[in-house]
């Protein structure tokens, strides 16, 4: 028992100041664990869904007058005057490129070879497009594809890169980023798309005229390809659909077909000079399944027997009788 | 002023039904509790029972992986009462609780050879017993870039772990019948060797992994700082003869200034008090405590930094992001790979609660971030086609919950789960490379139309006769990569059907057969 | 007084075991449905509905409820059988009900089509838009002594014996009562299509679902459909739409809409309005607009002015947007992120059945 003392003020009486601020330090931390709580709570979803929005693909096609030829074939030995003698022969770049256009340009550049060996679009002629569109006004030129060897080798190698930037053109090369989400009408469904081909106003397409071991001969509208991302090993499982379907989704200002060096076997990759035929010619077209099927031809095969073209004709994208079409053909030299 | 010697205050013996038996009541409700509702997790037993209760109720677990994954998934919201407890009561989890705690504490109570004087000297305060928070910010940081860790210290996820991994199959091994089969899990004898560490250094120091490891006692400590009830000692009755401090287990300098962080609410010290100094009450003045947690500011920023480079270090190794090794097959209802790193707490609930037990804890198969999260190992089990208990007991959402409807799915609007499409190895197959009839695998698997189709076909013996057999081929299309053909088949050695994880529906990449996004 | 405290200190203890066992209890997630049952979705209410001896008001069953399945449909209403198994019919329910005082009695067809849109259709089809329009059920008009009505998957037939305005309220009476004896449609929300076509010009109780093909065009098969008037005197034209499965099933209906168009001859021509598509086609008579956007189709027919077209149009362009405004919150909740469908937490022991 302790003795009685003089009381000394009980330091163990809370004041009421202290015990208000305790309280609300203590009502703080309670607050904001509730809070926390309330705000990230998800009782069906374990993560939140990062996924962006899906974008669609507009036509880029443009209207132009019935006195347009459909088709014109240009020959000589320069791809880059055949190139530009096509475009004047249809009427001109301005037809289809309005002062300040966004243009995008595609050629083939999936492979890591030289231009000597015919597996990617000659360069001249993507070089002399790029020209053509900048001198109808075209506010920028963009050229891309999405390789299937390592980018930047292909776009090196192949001699695009150089000639583009040459001539005041921007080269797009992909990464693993860029790609969204569009759905493709038909069966293939959703898949991954590189932006540059959602966001253009007018995109032309420049593809080579090549062998393929499954589809016969890779051309324009196989040359969609590119645009993909994701698995497209798969597309394999289902190739005539796809490449209709594809050509179905990208309907492009204009087409060019480089016609001046052909690969004639062992495609699409080549590889020997001995498979490369020389084609001297370069074609232009607002029909892009007439022109694949004038490059069958180039190719000594017969485009009516083959599935992608017919089910590209049956989707209505253009006909496979391209002298139908009455081609102009003319001589640049 | 007298010079009379101040008389001995006398120790008042405390009540025979004092708050330290309402403590022990709630250390044997809970560990007891804590076992039970684990070994309900099986086929048997499981029906609704919240079997997954303390691992929900876990701040810890909830704060890292919503930091993790942005998500406060269901049941964890259950940890916001721990929170308020302890922001009440201060750290009565730790102590009455966590059943590490709780076994710690018992193993720490457990009479001491050492002299009155040692073990005062070993209860003292010491500056690494800091090291629990560098711990807890390291794994914060973590888990702010995605990647959660915390599975490896979290007290409740080891311990559940432990218990699933080694100490029932344990108890199995001695007679108590806990499972229809022997159950057996790869590299349990680490996560065993380590329990045992952690048991066995309350012998050296009392309560060892609490003061000093333990990330969620810390992250409780944090919060304990603004605790309303507190223990509260009267100076003017101390006579500093430290029986408090040779009873105390949490280290917190009950004779001196406490720290209010460090205590783990055991109440020895006011049992133990000589003069009844010390007590448990509501809002002592300030200066009854030490200013907590008091961090070295160049530790801290050491952890941080840690933290911060580890995240590189990971992410850039194969595993997660890009590399995943296909024979890495998660359960039925797992997220894709970058999503589950950032929920698994590698607690072990799936592994307890799978029937056939062929949910193991990984090694490294799945890069340092899979150490011990799920895997399927088809040469000891196989997945049961309409089962979803893994999905029911996980609490974080790694696995995401599964109704058997969603696992078979509905042709032909709604796929069923896949875990991945099992690979002919005809070198091996019987009746592809010996001659042998045999169809095991055709036989059980469970889909209909089934996955696994028979071709009739003649082939010759060594002998030159001829035997009619079944050769099986697979349609990749229908597999939902179960594994019970590779388990059933009968070579050996190494299966002659075996599944890898590509064609698993839970990956948008990691597929064979074309189909949309 | 401590002791009390503490030993109210050791309540929780049988409060959170008592919430352990109670937790453990909770109902269990149904085994899954191994049958592949109607492609539409089984409704539940494939279980015969049982109809009640006395529905209220003093009606009541007289003799027995008769059922009606496929094969039987045809000894109660002969060549009509076939139109309502082509739109779904599951089973039916026929009886005589009377009141007392009354020598004669109402005769009732209560036919199960599936779903709600279904019992719409069917009920679209028998009605003309000059019939008096009352309130019960969903929808429902009493003409030449009969009165028919459709609540949830049932369309409910009752034939008077007498004409006159004491039939009609006697018929409506024993329709009240009906209506409160059958169940409310559980899929509601398979009718929300018809919130999304326009609101103005709409001819009053117009609206239907459309199960033979709308306007016999190929590809225009169950869809919801209203009659609207661009002007007091002006022909009616119908707008519809209708959600698909995916943007590729929308695809492949239009395709067949248009092979349908151009094999007659018709010319028909595209364009494009954001994201949306639009066919125009010019037939002999009458022309056509269909949209496309996304999953969604949606479109017009029955244009027999050109100038109607662009009034069509621009009812259409609302109505594809507020059918492509994101998916249902259920459909949300799932698979978004996974490929593996969600589950709710909350249905786990809460619902028996889904």
């Amino acid at each position: 028992m302790s003795e009685s003392k003089q009381p000394a003020p009980d330091p163990r009486d809370p004041d009421r100041r202290r015990v208000v601020a305790r309280l609300s330090a203590a009502a703080m931390v309670a607050g904001a664990a509730g809070l926390g709580g309330w705000v990230f709570y998800d009782g069906e979803r374990p993560v939140r869904s990062r996924r962006r929005a899906d974008r669609f693909v507009p036509d880029h096609r443009v209207k132009v007058t019935p006195t347009v030829p459909a088709m014109v074939i240009a020959r000589g030995s320069d791809p880059a005057r055949n190139t530009r003698a096509a475009i004047e022969r249809m009427g001109g770049m301005k037809l289809f490129i309005d002062k300040g256009d966004d243009v995008l340009i595609k050629p083939n550049v999936g492979w890591d070879r030289m231009p000597t060996q015919a597996a990617n679009t000659n360069p001249a002629v993507v070089a002399e497009l790029v020209k053509l569109c900048l001198e109808a006004g075209a506010s920028r030129v963009v050229v891309t594809d999405h390789p299937v060897n390592d980018p930047d080798r292909c776009f090196a190698r192949s001699g695009i890169l150089e000639a583009v930037q040459q001539v005041g053109g921007k080269v797009a090369v992909p990464g693993t980023s860029g790609f969204f989400m569009v759905t493709i009408p038909g069966k293939l469904g959703r898949w991954p798309v590189f932006e540059p081909f959602i966001t253009a106003k007018k995109v032309i397409n420049v593809p080579i005229v090549k062998h393929h071991s499954l589809t016969r001969a890779t051309l324009g509208m196989k040359n969609w390809y590119g645009i993909l991302g994701g698995r497209r090993n798969q597309l394999h499982q289902r190739i005539d659909d796809s490449v209709a379907e594809l050509a179905a989704l990208m309907r492009p200002t204009l087409t060019v077909m480089d016609a001046t060096r052909i690969l004639m076997r062992n495609g699409p990759t080549g590889g020997s000079l001995a498979d490369v035929k020389a084609g001297d010619a370069v074609a232009a077209s607002l029909d892009p399944v007439a022109v694949d099927a004038w490059g069958v031809t180039l190719l000594d095969a017969d485009p009516t027997r083959l599935g992608w073209l017919r089910l590209g004709e049956q989707k209505r994208l253009g006909v496979i009788d391209f002298r139908s079409l009455n081609p102009i053909e003319l001589k640049t030299t | 002023m007298s010079d009379a010697p101040k008389p001995k205050p006398r120790r008042q013996k405390p009540e025979a039904f004092n708050w330290r038996s309402v403590r022990r009541l709630y250390q044997v409700f809970f560990f007891l509790l804590f076992v039970l509702l684990l070994g309900l997790a099986s086929f048997r037993y499981l029906k609704s029972f919240p079997v997954s209760l303390y691992l929900e109720a876990d701040p810890l677990l909830a704060l890292t992986s919503l930091l993790a994954s942005k998500v406060l998934f269901a049941g964890m919201a259950l940890s916001l009462i721990v929170v308020g407890i302890t922001l009440v009561f201060g750290r009565v989890f730790c102590s009455w609780i966590c059943p590490l705690g709780i076994l710690n504490h018992v193993t720490s109570a457990l009479p001491s050879v050492l002299k009155r004087r040692a073990r005062m000297l070993g209860n003292e305060w010491r500056p690494i017993y800091r090291t629990k928070y560098y711990i807890l910010i390291g794994i914060l940081v973590l888990a702010a870039f995605g990647v959660l860790q915390v599975g490896l210290l979290d007290p409740i996820a080891l311990t559940v772990r432990t218990f699933a991994v080694t100490i029932f199959p344990g108890l199995q091994l001695a007679g108590v019948p806990l499972y229809a089969v022997q159950p057996a899990y790869l590299g349990g004898w680490l996560i065993a060797l380590i329990f045992i560490l952690i048991i066995a250094s309350n012998r050296f120091i009392m309560r060892l992994w609490c003061r000093m490891l333990c990330p969620l006692g810390a992250l409780l400590g944090l919060i304990a700082k603004f605790s309303l009830f507190r223990i509260q000692k009267d100076h003017s009755k101390c006579i500093a003869c430290h029986k408090c401090t040779e009873a105390c287990h949490g280290a917190c300098d009950p004779h001196d200034k406490i720290r209010v962080s460090d205590c783990v609410m055991c109440l020895n010290c006011v049992y133990s008090c000589s003069v009844s100094g010390i007590k448990y009450g509501f809002l002592p003045p300030v200066d009854n405590e030490a200013p907590a947690p008091d961090l070295a500011r160049r530790k801290t920023l050491a952890a941080v930094a840690g933290g911060l480079a580890l995240v590189p270090a990971l992410r850039t190794s194969t595993g997660v992001a890009k590399g995943a090794n296909h024979d890495v097959i998660r359960p039925p209802g797992a997220l894709a790979e970058e999503d589950f790193a950032a929920k698994c707490v590698k607690c072990g609930a799936c592994i307890k609660v799978c029937p056939t037990g062929v949910i193991q804890p990984a090694g490294l198969e799945a890069g340092f971030e899979g150490l011990w999260t799920p895997i399927l190992r088809y040469d000891i089990g196989s997945c049961t086609h309409t089962c979803t208990l893994c999905s029911q007991v996980c609490p974080t959402g790694a696995i995401r919950p599964l109704t058997p409807q969603d696992r078979v799915g509905k042709p032909p609007d709604q796929e069923p789960v896949k875990l991945g499409t099992a690979f002919f190895d005809r070198g091996r197959c019987l009746p592809w490379a010996m001659a042998t009839p045999c169809i095991v695998c055709e036989e059980v698997c469970p889909t209909s139309p089934k996955a696994i189709w028979v071709e009739p076909a003649e082939v010759k013996k060594s002998d030159g006769t001829k035997v009619a057999v079944k050769l099986p081929h697979l349609d990749a299309s229908r597999c939902i990569g179960c594994g019970i053909c590779q388990n059933r088949c009968p070579v050996g050695a190494k299966a002659a059907i075996r599944v890898s994880s590509v064609g698993e529906s839970r990956s948008p990449d990691n597929q064979i057969l074309i189909k949309s996004y | 007084m401590s002791i009390i405290l503490r030993v109210a200190a050791l309540l929780p203890i049988p409060v959170i075991l008592g919430l352990v066992i109670w937790a453990g209890n909770r109902p269990l997630p149904p085994p899954p449905v191994l049958e592949q049952g109607d492609h539409h979705g089984a409704s539940s209410a494939s279980k015969a509905f049982k109809l009640p001896d006395k529905l209220g008001e003093g009606w009541a069953v007289q003799g027995k409820v008769e059922q009606y399945d496929k094969k039987t449909l045809f000894d109660r209403i002969d060549g009509a059988a076939p139109a309502y198994i082509r739109a779904g019919f599951e089973y039916s329910l026929g009886a005589e009900l009377r009141k007392p005082g009354m020598k004669e009695s109402v005769v009732a067809d209560i036919y199960a089509m599936g779903s709600a849109p279904r019992a719409l259709g069917m009920y679209a089809t028998e009605r003309d838009l000059s019939y008096t329009f009352i309130e019960v059920g969903e929808a429902g008009y009493v003409a030449s002594g009969s009165l028919n009505f459709w609540q949830g998957p049932f369309y409910v037939k009752l034939a008077g014996f007498e004409e006159g305005e004491a039939m009609d309220r006697a018929l409506k009476e024993v329709a009240a009562a009906l209506a409160k004896a059958l169940p409310r449609a559980k899929d509601r929300g398979a009718l929300a299509p018809l919130g999304w076509l326009a609101e103005e010009g709409r001819v009053a109780h117009s609206e239907g679902y459309s199960y033979p093909p709308l306007g016999d065009v190929d590809g225009l098969d169950q869809v919801f459909f209203a009659s609207y008037r661009a002007s007091a005197e002006g022909e009616p034209f119908k707008l519809f739409v209708v959600r698909l499965k995916d943007a590729a099933e929308a695809e492949q209906r239009l395709g067949r809409a248009r092979a349908y168009f151009e094999k007659d001859g018709a010319k028909v021509s595209e364009s494009k309005e954001g994201e949306a598509r639009i066919l125009e086609v010019a037939g002999e008579e009458t022309r056509t607009v269909l949209l496309l956007k996304g999953a969604v189709l949606a479109g017009a027919i029955d244009l027999t002015d050109p100038a109607m077209v662009p009034v069509a149009r621009a009812r259409l362009l609302p109505t594809v947007d507020r059918a492509s405004a994101g998916p249902t919150k259920k459909a949300a909740a799932g698979g978004e992120n996974v490929g593996v469908p969600g589950w709710t937490q909350a249905a786990r022991g809460k619902k028996a059945e889904r």
